[in-house]
Order: C-alpha cells, then structure tokens, then sequence
C-alpha cells in the first residue's frame, strides 16, 4: 500500500472522529515537511514551531479536503505559504540574528558531525530559499514539476529555471566546501 | 556535477524533527480542541443567562405576582435586579473568556 492510500485511509478515520489516528499523519510527513519549511525560513526552531501551526491549521480543515490532490501535495503547499508569510513577518526583525545564528549553528554542526548530511544541509542553508525549496520538492520528496508548480504557486517556466540555478548554485557551494571529494562522487 | 550525483547528495537532505514533535503536536491540538469545547459551552451558557436575564425583566415590568400558600407574593424589584446583576456579570465573564484568541498568531 502507497503512501496516499495509507493517507487517505488515515483521513477517513479522523473525519470519523478517531483524533489519535492524525498522529500517524504527522509521523508520515513531519519530517519532509520540516526539511522544506527549514529550506525557507533557515531556522529549525521556526520550522518546528510554522510546523505545528500547520498541522492543527491541516487538522481543523481536513474535512474540506477532498482528494482532489493528494495529502502531501496539499499539506507542503499549505507549509510553503505560510514558511513565505512567516519569513516576509520576521525578515526585517531577524535578518542579523538569523545569519548569526544559522552561521553558528551550521558551523557547530559540520565540526560535529562531519558527514555528508551536515555538509548538504549546511548548502541548502546558504542557497536562497525559493532554491532550497524547489531542490528538496523535486529531488528529496520525488514531485513531478506539476506539483511542485502547484505547491509553490510559480509557474512552469519559473520552475524550471529555479531548479536549473539551483543545480549549479549547489554544485558551486558543494565544491567549494568539499573541493576535490566532490570530484570523486 | 551530474544531475544523479545532486539526486544523491539530496536524498540525505532530509532533516528531522525534534523527538517529541509529533506527542507536543497532539498535545497542542487536544489544548486547542478543549479550549474550544470550552468557548462553546460559555456561548450556551451566556445565551441561557441573557435569555433568564430577559425574562426576568419582562416578569418585573409586567407586575408578575407569584402564589404560594394562599398568599400573593409579588415579585421583589431589588431581588429581581440581584439576579439580573448575577446573570450580567456571568454573561461579562463568559465574553472576557471569549476574547482570548484561540489560536496563538503571535
């Protein structure tokens, strides 16, 4: 059984009054969602927090949902407008404090861990959002360019030329932290 | 770089949520769901209160006498505004309750 079915089943049984059952949600897309919210607002506690607003906004309106799309598509495009809301509200307010401490952060993070992960994350981080977004929407959640065009509210075209900058801009911050190890992978 | 190599390198992207995401997240919406619970039960009770506050009101300006024993008993003007100022400020303490948001939108 797919992703959506399972999805679909779970929805069904929170119309039907089964709350508990909304936690299997979330377990099933928590984390995909949290990468993109991270990827626009570069803040993990923020993405946590747009997160959970997220979920009890998808919670109250899940009985309007009507599988048009699936769960997923709905649920990240719900998570991208209100991460671009949220990033518009506390721009002015947070910019120095959010480059201090992401720069922090990540730092701290690459000499902890020192793997690859910590190493593309912290990439993604440096990209501009509308980059990071589209290559974790095409390249880590599998979308086709429909959906993602759907998700973010930009057009084909857009999309594609985002995605394409995105390639080449990655490629460009991976090889400068990773020099000649990226040669070889 | 080629495109598959990207592929790769993203599919070890994915970040993940603190522990204890998923139980604060239900947690939260058990708090919202009794919070509401709660406002529309103050909405029930601040209508009953307005609608005895009413009645009351109309029995008062239309001289309403109540028998019992054998005796008329006319409704006291003073008590009857004991009442009214009862149920006034129990309907004022259901509206201050109201005026908290229900969601957090900082």
């Amino acid at each position: 059984m797919n992703t959506s079915e399972l999805d679909r089943i779970t929805i069904e049984r929170v119309k039907a009054g089964e709350n508990s059952a909304f936690k299997q949600l979330i377990d099933r897309h928590k984390d995909d969602a949290f990468s993109l919210a991270c990827s626009v607002v570069k803040d993990r506690a923020l993405a946590e927090d747009i997160l959970q607003e997220v979920f009890i906004k998808v919670f109250d309106k899940l009985s309007s949902f009507k599988n048009q799309s699936s769960f997923s598509t709905w649920l990240y495009r719900i998570v991208v407008n209100k991460c671009y809301n949220e990033l518009r509200r506390v721009k002015k307010l947070r910019r120095e404090e959010v480059e201090i401490s992401s720069d922090h952060e990540n730092a701290a993070e690459l000499v902890n861990q020192n793997d690859l992960k910590a190493v593309i994350n912290y990439a993604l981080d440096q990209m501009k959002p509308d980059e990071a977004l589209i290559l974790r929407l095409f390249y880590l959640s599998e979308l086709k360019i429909d959906e993602v065009e759907e998700i973010t509210g930009f057009t084909k075209s857009k999309v594609k030329v985002t995605l394409h900058r995105a390639r080449k801009s990655l490629a460009e911050i991976l090889k400068s932290r990773l020099g000649k190890e990226i040669e070889d992978l | 770089m080629k495109k598959d190599i990207i592929e790769d390198l993203l599919k070890e992207s994915r970040l993940e949520t603190s522990d204890d995401f998923s139980i604060e997240t239900m947690r939260k919406l058990d708090e919202v769901l009794s919070r509401r619970m709660k406002v529309r039960l103050y909405l029930l009770m601040s209508f009953v209160s307005l609608v005895l506050v009413a009645f009351v009101v109309f029995l008062i300006y239309t001289g309403f006498e109540i028998k019992m024993f054998g005796e008329i008993i006319a409704l006291p003007k003073v008590a009857s505004m004991v009442i009214v100022s009862i149920l006034s400020y129990l309907v004022l303490g259901h509206l201050s309750i109201l005026k908290k948001p229900l969601f957090n939108n900082n």
